[in-house]
């Protein structure tokens, strides 16, 4: 039997098609304005890839911010169900998940008592703003003429760690301005960035009863210079 | 007619107008006849207050209405009327006017929306105005402007944090002793003693119906939506001393012994059992009606509607208003609301917490985590904090809400699974 689970976030759409084999096929495309063409478009490749057809899915699940616009979708289901179970699918020691994505940033905590399998027990998110996630270091890159993905490896070259705010994405992005004009170094600027990220993502996660093992997800954990900060 | 008068009479037909299409609506839900009669008691009695010869006394949230309604006065309680106000959509244009005077959108919505309302000049004028110490020090101050706005005396009623110490009571009794004569003197209003003790007696009344409401809610499946109930604002709302709030209150209880006794449930199947802390989103019924009506998690039980003072002493009114105020949960250490919600808990047989969190009720959001943690010790039972505005539409997010309301949704589903699993 074949599955595929889909996830429409605010940055990217991501389709996974699980087989009793394991992966056998995913994609990732950027979100775009037409949920439902990038939710169909992303399913196709990810398809093409798992040499399958649409009528070999036997059972589709939905999540992120689009999750209820997809037709082919059997079920719906939140973002922080779908990062905790996909954690321990991957990582069964997992007991605390801490994921940054393109908007929001959250706190997972969740328990598996062995019996009826792993399930959440808190979370938190974060609230009223969205800085501090990976949106915020997509602007921080970009005036900072830099890939996003060189962000990590930079942050690591860095001497001399700079404080910068992480209440606004606009306010920090003019700090970011001042301290280039300052001539501080973009390797210090970058490691700053990371430290106002994690601090950030941190005062969620401490309002949880962290538990051991943590795993890191969402995008901006594919960010070495975040994850050494975490 | 004088302009003043005329202006009355115009702002008194524009709020008639609303309250009648807010009476109208349709809510998605029957409403009970009880919830409608508390709803009208509550319009009348604004209506009132632009009354030529009406005698208005503004007061913040836990000023003991009784008081004001011994002298014959009208008690306007200002929050109410920003959550009114929220309700008939009429807030964004107060808000605006109070931003426009430098007011931080970050301090409270129901103050807020007062001073722009004042402002703008639509609200009954006041002939003096009445606030506490709690539950937050923002009401005294704008009081003052308030006060000053108006060139009408202000009465502060300093609440001790020692709510549990005697002399608290003594202060707290004395206080209200001065503050009801002074009104009494400057409203030309003689203090009858007698008159108090019939309010205190109204009161008490009430408190005996209300009381039984809520043991009647404990009731599975719920027999009332939390969407209504919320509403009642029992522990603070201004008809106490009222015949209205009596025989709504009396009602109620008929109404709700008649729902048990005929089967109906408020939502059906009842899925989860929730508490709800704090107040509501006032401009709309999405919320409620999303966790009631798609999730069928029912609030059964609102922390607001908590009644904690016992039944007070008509010979000793003061004393016994006193004590009622003292005997609010959230005055004190947190401990004092924490043990409020695990019996809540506990009674209301609840399967999750959600604890609103207004981005400007300071005061409210500090004990937040603290009753998460004791909660999480003593019950294990599921809390969310939900970020969630209760006046200014402007800060409401409605797909942000949902998530996360699905995923708590998704909590409590995936512990009940577990429980009925290991059987």
């Amino acid at each position: 039997m074949y599955t595929a689970g889909i996830d429409i976030g605010s940055v990217s759409t991501e389709v996974v098609i699980l087989g009793d084999e394991g992966v056998k096929g995913y994609s990732v495309l950027d979100s775009q304005v037409d949920i439902e063409k990038t939710a169909e478009e992303v399913l196709d490749i990810a398809l093409d890839m798992a040499r399958l057809k649409r009528t070999d899915i036997a059972y589709a699940v939905a999540t992120g911010y689009g999750r209820n616009n997809i037709h082919y979708a059997n079920r719906q289901v939140t973002e922080i169900t779908c990062h905790a179970i996909g954690a321990h699918f991957l990582f069964s020691n997992t007991r605390t998940i801490i994921d940054i994505g393109g908007q929001d940033s959250k706190a997972i905590a969740l328990t598996n008592d062995g019996q009826s399998g792993p399930r959440v027990v808190d979370f938190c998110m974060n609230d009223k703003c969205a800085a501090g996630t990976g949106r915020f270091l997509e602007v921080m890159a970009r005036v900072l003429d830099v890939g996003i993905k060189e962000l990590g490896p930079l942050s690591q070259k860095s001497t001399t760690e700079v404080n910068i705010s992480s209440m606004c994405t606009v306010f920090a992005e003019s700090e970011v301005i001042s301290l280039i004009h300052q001539k501080y170094a973009k390797e210090d600027i970058i490691s700053g960035l990371h430290t106002a990220i994690a601090r950030k993502v941190l005062s969620l996660v401490q309002r949880l009863n962290i538990k051991e093992e943590v795993t890191l997800t969402g995008g901006v954990m594919k960010n070495i210079g975040v994850v050494e900060k975490l | 007619m004088t302009v003043v008068e005329e202006q009355r009479k115009r702002q008194r037909e524009f709020f008639a107008l609303q309250f009648q299409k807010r009476l109208k609506r349709s809510p998605g839900y029957s409403p009970l006849k009880s919830s409608q009669a508390r709803e009208r008691a509550m319009f009348r009695l604004f209506l009132e207050s632009f009354r030529e010869g009406s005698i208005v006394v503004w007061k913040s949230t836990f000023v003991p209405s009784e008081i004001i309604y011994s002298l014959g006065a009208i008690p306007l309680y200002i929050e109410s009327f920003s959550a009114v106000a929220a309700a008939i959509d009429i807030c964004p244009p107060m808000l605006d006017a109070s931003e426009k005077c430098g007011y931080s959108r970050d301090s409270c919505s129901f103050l807020r929306a007062v001073l722009g309302a004042s402002h703008k000049d639509i609200l009954p004028r006041p002939d003096a105005l009445v606030s506490t110490s709690y539950y937050c020090d923002g009401d005294p101050k704008i009081f003052d402007i308030l006060a000053e706005e108006y060139k009408k005396p202000h009465f502060y009623l300093h609440v001790p944090y020692a709510a549990e110490a005697e002399w608290a009571v003594e202060a707290l009794a004395e206080q209200l002793e001065e503050i009801t004569l002074e009104l009494a003197r400057l409203t030309g209003k003689p203090f009858d003693r007698e008159r108090l003790s019939e309010i205190i007696q109204n009161s008490n009344e009430a408190r005996k119906h209300l009381l039984k409401a809520n043991e009647l809610r404990k009731h599975i499946p719920a027999p009332m939506l939390g969407c209504e109930a919320i509403d009642y604002i029992a522990s603070i709302t201004q008809l106490w001393g009222s015949p209205e709030l009596v025989r709504a209150s009396k009602l109620l209880c008929e109404e709700l012994e008649e729902r048990i006794e005929k089967g109906v449930a408020a939502v059906n199947p009842e899925r989860f059992r929730l508490l709800w802390c704090h107040l509501r989103p006032y401009y709309n019924d999405e919320v409620f009606n999303y966790l009631e009506g798609q999730h069928k998690a029912v609030v059964a039980f609102e922390s607001i509607n908590l009644i904690t003072w016992k039944e007070m002493n008509p010979a000793k009114p003061f004393r016994s208003l006193a004590e009622k105020l003292l005997a609010n949960p959230a005055i004190g250490p947190y401990e004092r609301m924490s043990r409020e919600v695990v019996r809540m808990v506990r009674d209301y047989q609840i399967d999750g917490v959600i604890w609103m969190s207004p981005w400007g009720c300071r005061h409210f959001n500090s004990m937040a985590q603290l009753i998460k943690d004791d909660l999480r010790t003593v019950l294990d039972v599921p809390f969310y904090i939900l970020d969630l505005e209760c006046i200014d539409k402007r800060n409401y997010s409605k797909e942000q809400v949902r998530t996360r309301l699905d995923a708590f949704i998704e909590v409590l589903g995936g512990r009940k699974e577990g429980c009925t699993q290991r059987g």
